[in-house]
């Protein structure tokens, strides 16, 4: 059966070659159903067979020419014949990605995103897929909300290690949505018996509390602004819908009213859980893959 | 009953059925050492899929090429007559080949399984069960065919009882796709006939738990027996239907 296999895969490839050529999506999905019923019960072996000829690809040097565009749709027949091939996943998330030193681009990234929205969808068991899945849709999407609940899933998988939580509260955030972050957050704080770890929690419980209620203080000078009344001072604001009260820094300072930017800030503001890039912006500029 | 077995089981091995075995095991021990520089981990999902599908692709070809021969071999031959000429009824006689068949199958199916499990445990691997939970559930399907091929070969020529052994082997594995398109069907002749084969044929994929072997992942008993069962139950009344028809082949 070796033998076999090893006669057949220089043809196979030459077919390959053939078949796909620059105006062929090779990455267009198969029917996964029409795959596994062709191979009358051996679905893993073949799977294994395009695995192993994936792998080979890969390692060839020669194949970065052309931005291993092949990769994708053999990694997405692997996973079309055995959709519980979770190493495949995390394997496309970590080498799908490619940059090219030439034009300076990213390439295969929303092949990537794609395989690993595949392998949450199959019920993957490895946390490395939600969480390879979170890292190309916040580096090469900039879509940190998304990203946020993808780590969060990935905290629930075994043995993810316990910095992802932190990862995706920060991520969370960043993208807007502060309670899941805040539950996360109090979730964290009861889990842990670290004193150490517990006060970094508690602070980052503020951060988040804190971005919480500046976000309420800016709404409420939008809804001022928009009913074409000037804010003078923060007092202006209460008695506004759901502003009963001026809040209270949860660091214990005083929030800074700008009347010039008609912004509120505060003296905390760098202790905001922020990855460190333009909102909206993702950290690497995505390509046209 | 067991005379008729044990001389089955001297016939086949007379075939080199066990050539075939040996050089299986020696095979699958030299592909563990190929198979580490092919690939970037995954060595035991590597081991066990190779290990399983030739256990799987080398007991359902030997059930299905041994049983068609082993009563229509026979009937060719004509060494059937001075048997049956003893008091030895005919189901006797196809029950013990069969039992004897079913020895070779589960001799050769071990053996694989321990070439395959010995690969594995050159490669540091140690998930043992879910390899043989695989193996015996690719054992119960190698039987249920062999019991297929046996029962046409009680009524038809090796060459014929072989081909529709290989054909149901086939298609055992399409049941469920069977059922899809028979409700998909326009036609209700075809709605029909292909609903009656996906519940007639046998459903080899129930038997079919490798993709959980690769995994490592251990199946519960009670799951393992319910599959069990349905091959037993299947196999025993495709013989009793292969008896049946025996029975009544004029065989002068």
């Amino acid at each position: 059966m070796l033998a076999a296999l090893g006669w057949l895969s220089p043809r196979i490839r030459l077919l390959q070659d053939y078949s796909t050529a620059d105006e062929v999506d090779v990455s267009a999905p198969i029917s996964g159903d029409l795959l596994r019923a062709a191979t009358f019960g051996y679905a893993n072996l073949a799977s294994d067979g395009n695995w192993l000829d994936a792998i080979q690809y890969y390692g060839e040097l020669s194949h970065e020419n052309e931005d291993y565009r092949k990769l994708p749709g053999m990694l997405e027949r692997v996973t079309e014949l055995d959709p519980n091939f979770d190493y495949a996943y995390q394997f496309a998330g970590q080498s799908l990605p490619f940059h090219d030193g030439r034009d300076g681009k990213w390439h295969n990234t929303r092949a990537a995103i794609r395989l690993l929205t595949k392998g949450m969808a199959s019920q993957g068991q490895r946390w490395q897929i939600p969480w390879l899945l979170g890292y190309c849709l916040y580096t090469f999407q900039g879509r940190y909300l998304d990203a946020g609940h993808a780590l969060l899933e990935a905290t629930k998988r075994a043995r993810a290690p316990a910095y992802l939580k932190l990862l995706a509260e920060r991520l969370l955030a960043q993208g807007g949505d502060l309670t899941t972050a805040i539950d996360l957050t109090k979730a964290a704080i009861a889990d842990t018996g670290d004193e150490r770890t517990l006060a970094d929690l508690e602070n980052r419980l503020k951060a988040l509390y804190l971005q919480g209620e500046l976000e309420q203080l800016r709404a409420a000078i939008r809804q001022r602004d928009q009913e074409g009344l000037r804010v003078r001072s923060l007092d202006d604001l209460v008695g506004l819908d759901g502003l009963t009260f001026l809040p209270f820094d949860p660091f214990g300072k005083r929030f800074v009213f700008q009347p010039e930017k008609e912004d509120v800030t505060s003296p905390d503001s760098d202790q905001l859980l922020r990855i460190y890039v333009s909102r909206n912006d993702p950290a690497i500029q995505p390509t046209e893959d | 009953m067991f005379a008729i077995a044990f001389a089955t089981v001297q016939d086949l091995v007379r075939r080199r059925v066990f050539v075939v075995l040996a050089l299986f095991v020696v095979a699958m021990l030299m592909l563990s050492f190929p198979l580490r520089q092919l690939t970037i981990g995954q060595w035991y999902r590597l081991i066990v899929d190779v290990g399983l599908g030739g256990t799987e692709l080398g007991a359902t070809l030997a059930g299905i090429l041994l049983g068609a021969t082993v009563v229509s071999g026979d009937i060719d031959r004509r060494t059937i007559l001075p048997i049956l000429a003893k008091p030895i009824n005919r189901a006797t006689f196809v029950g013990g080949r069969f039992a004897g068949l079913v020895v070779v199958i589960l001799a050769l199916t071990a053996s694989m399984t321990l070439g395959t499990a010995l690969s594995l445990a050159l490669a540091r691997q140690t998930a043992f069960l879910p390899l043989i939970q695989a193996s015996a559930l690719i054992a119960c399907s190698a039987i249920l065919v062999s019991a297929i091929a046996v029962a046409f070969s009680c009524v038809a020529s090796p060459t014929l009882a072989g081909l529709i052994g290989i054909t149901i082997a086939l298609a055992g594995h399409l049941t469920d796709n069977l059922a899809y398109f028979g409700a998909k069907a326009h036609s209700a002749t075809e709605r029909w006939l292909l609903r009656g084969l996906s519940h007639g044929l046998p459903n080899l994929e129930m038997l079919n738990v490798k993709g959980a072997a690769t995994r490592a992942l251990v199946l519960p008993l009670g799951d393992i027996g319910v599959r069990v069962t349905y091959a037993a139950a299947y196999t025993i009344v495709v013989l009793a239907l292969g008896i049946a028809a025996f029975g009544r082949r004029d065989l002068k």
